[in-house]
């Protein structure tokens, strides 16, 4: 990783890479004081809302994420210019559905729709995570995003032992695997526009 | 992802506890090298796509925490912003007819620390805040930097970057008020934009120093100093 990277650009980088759920919660809290009123003001400036600028920033926040996670984030510019990019990106593709937008716009826009795919496949398999239930979905985030042990969860569940947590836990996961497989979800299924 | 894979052994396998052959279906059977690519990849996604189903519920959060900090204040707190401006200004005039060109020192102020030794820093650290308190920049910077990485916290890197920025070491200051916003974030998110400016603007980066002299509305920390120097970069 070289180029428009700094050394807090660095730091959030590795955050996003260090699985650790506080870590995460502190970048973004930084990211949102850092870079959200560039993308406010243009959503603003090209017939958005606020409302609009939130949700398209979020977005944005989460294909950084993504990127940064499949390795597909490329270190040439820094993290406000690529947060702006991709929001950028979003926004003008919405305006683009809405057909409000003009052609010297959509050109401008190209640059990141590469970036946005990971963003976009994700999306898709996040929408078949929402079907299993609350319980389930719960357990597994507590797991793969905050960490929290076998036995952590096996007392915030109230459940009666290690084994049974971790048989719930599977049980889970397998439900999830179901869910994706009668999907049949595959990667070329998605494309960027 | 192969339904019939147990997604258990998957995972153990995964995690390095079991080898490759002993990845079976839920029968009991070994799994070919594609199926178990194919799982592979498309557990990896399940995770990830846990993991963006907390963050988004993270980022709600984090979001309705920020846009309370960016709301308007109340009314009298506007009014008295706006009677500092104009008292601001009207002295500016004065100072700035009879000075034409800003100086650093008359914008750099000693920033008090917020939590003087809560018995907890360590000896070096404390030692290093000891020196700031009194204003010895110099001392204190030697001794922030000699601090090793374990000790290393949002306020010490504000602290260094105000004790860089008091000894005209405005690259250093930079890069530790960076490290400070990026760690510390709301508590001192106002006095980091500010002296961020201060050292933009003595680095020649006038854009910078503008663009961060805006962001620093009524009420905020150095707001009337702040509106002043803008004035005066503009011209």
């Amino acid at each position: 990783m070289s180029t428009g990277l700094d050394i807090v650009d660095k730091k959030i980088i590795e955050s996003i890479v260090s699985d650790d759920a506080d870590e995460l919660r502190q970048t973004m809290r930084h990211m949102y004081e850092r870079c959200f009123g560039a993308t406010c003001q243009y959503v603003l400036n090209n017939k958005g809302t606020r409302e609009e600028a939130q949700d398209v920033f979020q977005d944005a926040l989460i294909a950084l994420f993504l990127n940064v996670k499949k390795g597909a984030f490329r270190a040439e510019s820094s993290i406000n210019t690529y947060v702006y990019g991709i929001s950028k990106r979003l926004w003008l593709k919405n305006l683009n559905k809405q057909q409000v937008l003009k052609p010297v716009e959509q050109a401008d826009a190209v640059l990141f729709s590469e970036q946005i795919f990971n963003f976009e496949h994700q999306l898709s398999v996040n929408k078949l995570l929402l079907k299993i239930d609350e319980r389930c979905r719960s357990i597994l985030k507590d797991f793969y995003y905050e960490k929290l042990s076998v036995s952590k969860l096996m007392q915030k569940y109230d459940i009666a032992s290690e084994g049974a947590t971790k048989n719930k836990k599977y049980k889970c996961l397998q439900k999830l695997v179901k869910i994706v497989n009668e999907n049949n979800l595959k990667r070329d299924q998605f494309n960027n526009e | 992802m192969n339904n019939e894979i147990n997604i258990s052994l998957l995972e153990r396998y995964l995690q390095g506890e079991i080898a490759r052959e002993e990845v079976l279906d839920i029968e009991g059977n070994p799994v070919d090298d594609e199926a178990l690519q194919k799982s592979i990849e498309q557990f990896d996604d399940i995770k990830l796509g846990l993991k963006v189903i907390a963050l988004r519920d993270d980022l709600k959060q984090i979001e309705t925490e920020f846009e309370a900090t960016q709301q308007p204040k109340p009314g009298w707190v506007r009014y008295a912003a706006a009677a500092a401006i104009l008292l601001v200004a009207v002295a500016s005039y004065f100072i700035f007819t009879a000075n034409q060109a800003p100086r650093f020192e008359d914008y750099f102020t000693h920033f008090e620390n917020l939590s003087i030794s809560r018995g907890s820093e360590s000896d070096q650290l404390q030692e290093a805040m000891k020196f700031y308190q009194i204003e010895d920049y110099d001392k204190a910077l030697s001794l922030f930097k000699a601090l090793p990485e374990n000790q290393l916290t949002g306020e010490s890197h504000f602290y260094t970057g105000i004790s860089a920025l008091a000894t005209q070491d405005f690259i250093l200051a930079l890069e530790q008020l960076s490290l400070a916003e990026y760690q510390s974030l709301l508590e001192y998110s106002q006095p980091i934009r500010w002296y961020k400016a201060l050292a933009h603007w003595q680095r020649g980066e006038l854009d910078e120093a503008k663009a961060l002299l805006a962001q620093i509305k009524p009420g905020h920390y150095q707001s009337d100093k702040a509106q002043t120097l803008l004035e005066e970069l503009r011209d």
